[in-house]
């Protein structure tokens, strides 16, 4: 196995070894090291290039970025959500054929769709849908977002309160808050 | 929308007595290669559109025997270009004869060029394109097409590129046939490059074009608007292009929810396209009915009655009177708003129960459902409407007159505003050919000056004269 490749498996163990320890600085200490050394492969996107090792490669990193947008959540941290989101979403559209799909996935658009409900920014919620297909659609995850933008919309601001109950992934959490509070101040404003 | 909306460029032309047999298709496209060789002297692009347009006459009459005839006056037998391109076409043996026979008054007429023009090559590729394309020979045609597109890359005359741009979208077409446009888009976006350094636009449209059909095909409107808000804009060089861009900015427009905007665009689409763009029309007409109803707008029925669209507008049709009837189960997250102002101006007060019962919320509490979703309309300003929350009733303002309002100015505005915008773009389409006149009227004008000035030292001689 490639050496550059098991020096960034383990310091991804250690990740994610703090990651469970809910030990965020150490976590975001080394991802930064980890973005560091994703840049050196050249399988990767921008490049794609067809090294040996790709398939490994990409799913590791995948998996990195996964990570890197959960622990965004957790730190609550929105821009540097959106950041690694946009470096994730390639590899789920340019990468799509020649990966197994990963069980994150829907859990990470429909946190996606719920962030850009969260900032109220309707019309990239609506470009982000429209890459999904039906099967996606169906997803508890994905059609939780789905039906609070309906309701959102509608103005059943009764709906969007009572959703925080139902959460599909204990992530959407964070993003409910914000979207509580986004909808208090809407009417408060009338 | 993977529906073929191919929009033929063909503007409506006077019909010339279309030829019956092959010596005249011969003649004719021989016709078209001597219009390219005169444009490729004389510097005269529109020379080049002509011939163009020639050939998409001629489109449905070419055949292998024909073609390889026309590439034997055209390029140079034996030459590299001759050689690659008559390996896409099937090998004509009982032609032969025939051909040489096509062959014999055409040596007499008019000697072939002893050097190959780049223009007259690239016309040859588009039209072996043409016939692979017409013959449903996707592979070869897609093979053949890469071929020019590698060959343009190293030509950089502003004759060709009117020809260039053609090729480019047989080059995109015959990939969507196939079903890989996403192969290409890099090679499209360097071309589009390549079309803004040479300062292409008529490419540079195609292209722009070209790549927001490959997005769009892959629903990637992101990316899409993003290159259509960066990407340089001026004004349109080709009606039809120009068309296409509207028809994909009304759509990436109508997934933003920015419904006004892309009404306009699509409207202006279907409009402008030309009579025979049928498949083209349909396409902006259903988009366009949609964003109207999303907008609670309801489309004349004239637009469903259109010739020839009648059947691909049924669904629509339909939709749209669903709509009007108000019948909520079929459209209920289209429309609710309309069936909210249709309640509202039906009745002057009700219960939120009803509003509940005639919008059909399903819910566990429909009540409280219909009373946020009345809110929310009242603040939209979608109805003009009161709550009475302890009564549990939705009170309708009495509508005034309306003629006391602003609303008539408006609306008589945007019509104002709609006409002096036709009349500017009628005005900024017009054109006119080179003026031969107006040389000699120069050179009659300076001969004048010049007799005035003779006169007035004459005089002022003979001023000095009296002195």
């Amino acid at each position: 196995m490639d050496p550059k490749l098991t020096e960034v498996a383990q310091l991804f163990e250690r990740f994610k070894a703090a990651f469970v320890r809910n030990d965020f600085d150490t976590c975001s200490n080394f991802l930064s090291q980890l973005k560091v050394k994703l840049t050196e492969f050249r399988s990767l996107p921008p490049l794609f290039e067809d090294t040996p090792n790709a398939i490994r490669e990409l799913t590791l990193a995948r998996d990195i970025y996964e990570h890197a947008v959960v622990l965004s959540v957790k730190i609550e941290d929105q821009d540097a959500f959106e950041r690694d989101f946009f470096q994730l979403k390639s590899y789920y559209t340019d990468a799509r054929d020649r990966l197994p799909p990963s069980p994150q996935e829907y859990p990470i658009l429909g946190l996606n769709l719920l962030r850009l409900l969260v900032q109220n920014r309707i019309a990239e919620f609506h470009t982000e849908l429209e890459l999904l297909s039906s099967a996606a659609l169906e997803n508890p995850c994905i059609k939780h977002a789905v039906e609070l933008e309906q309701s959102f919309m509608e103005g059943a601001y009764n709906r969007v309160l009572s959703a925080r109950q139902t959460v599909p992934h204990e992530t959407y959490v964070y993003f409910m808050d914000l979207l509580a509070k986004t909808v208090r101040i809407i009417l408060s404003g009338k | 929308m993977t529906q073929d909306v191919e929009m033929k460029d063909e503007e409506a032309l006077p019909q010339a007595p279309l030829p019956s047999d092959s010596a005249s298709i011969l003649q004719h496209l021989k016709e078209g290669a001597s219009f390219i060789e005169a444009a490729s002297y004389t510097k005269e692009v529109r020379r080049i559109a002509r011939a163009v347009r020639l050939t998409i006459q001629l489109r449905r009459k070419l055949t292998a025997p024909l073609l390889s005839a026309f590439l034997d006056y055209a390029l140079l037998p034996g030459s590299e270009a001759h050689a690659r391109l008559s390996a896409y076409l099937p090998k004509v043996t009982i032609g032969m004869a025939w051909k040489l026979i096509m062959m014999m008054p055409t040596s007499a007429v008019q000697a072939p060029a002893k050097h190959i023009l780049p223009e007259l090559e690239i016309y040859c590729y588009l039209l072996v394109i043409l016939f692979l394309i017409d013959q449903k020979r996707y592979d070869e045609a897609k093979a053949c097409s890469s071929a020019s597109i590698a060959r343009l890359k190293n030509f950089n005359r502003r004759t060709v590129d009117v020809l260039a741009s053609r090729l480019y979208f047989y080059y995109s077409y015959s990939y969507e046939l196939t079903g890989n446009l996403a192969e290409i888009r890099g090679n499209l976006l360097a071309l589009h490059r390549i079309a803004t350094l040479r300062h292409d636009e008529l490419g540079q449209e195609t292209l722009l074009n070209l790549l927001l059909r490959n997005y769009l095909h892959y629903n990637l409107y992101d990316q899409a608007e993003k290159l259509r808000s960066k990407a340089p804009r001026f004004e349109a060089h080709s009606n039809q292009q120009f068309c296409r861009y509207l028809f994909y900015l009304g759509k990436i427009r109508t997934i933003q929810l920015e419904y006004t905007d892309a009404k306009e665009s699509l409207l202006q689409a279907a409009r402008k396209a030309p009579f025979a763009a049928q498949g083209f029309r349909i396409q902006c007409n259903k988009w366009a009915v949609l964003v109207r109803l999303l907008l609670g707008e309801i489309p004349e029925r004239i637009i469903f009655m259109q010739r020839g669209m009648e059947k691909a507008l049924r669904p629509y049709f339909e939709l749209t009177n669903a709509v009007r009837i108000g019948d909520l189960a079929l459209f209920r997250n289209v429309a609710e708003k309309t069936g909210l102002r249709n309640i509202s101006i039906s009745y002057s007060r009700i219960s939120l129960a009803d509003v509940a019962e005639k919008l059909r919320l399903i819910s566990t509490n429909p009540i409280a459902d219909a009373e946020s979703i009345v809110a929310k309309a009242i603040r939209d300003g979608a109805i003009e409407a009161s709550l009475d929350h302890a009564n549990g009733w939705m009170v309708s303002k009495e509508t005034g007159d309306i003629y006391s309002t602003n609303e008539p100015q408006a609306a008589f505005n945007s019509r104002i505003a709609f006409c002096l915008n036709m009349h500017n773009e009628a005005v900024r389409a017009l054109r006119f050919p080179p003026n031969p006149h107006k040389e000699k009227e120069s050179a009659e004008r300076r001969e004048r000056q010049q007799q005035e000035q003779e006169l007035a030292n004459h005089i002022t001689e003979d001023d000095d004269d009296d002195f």
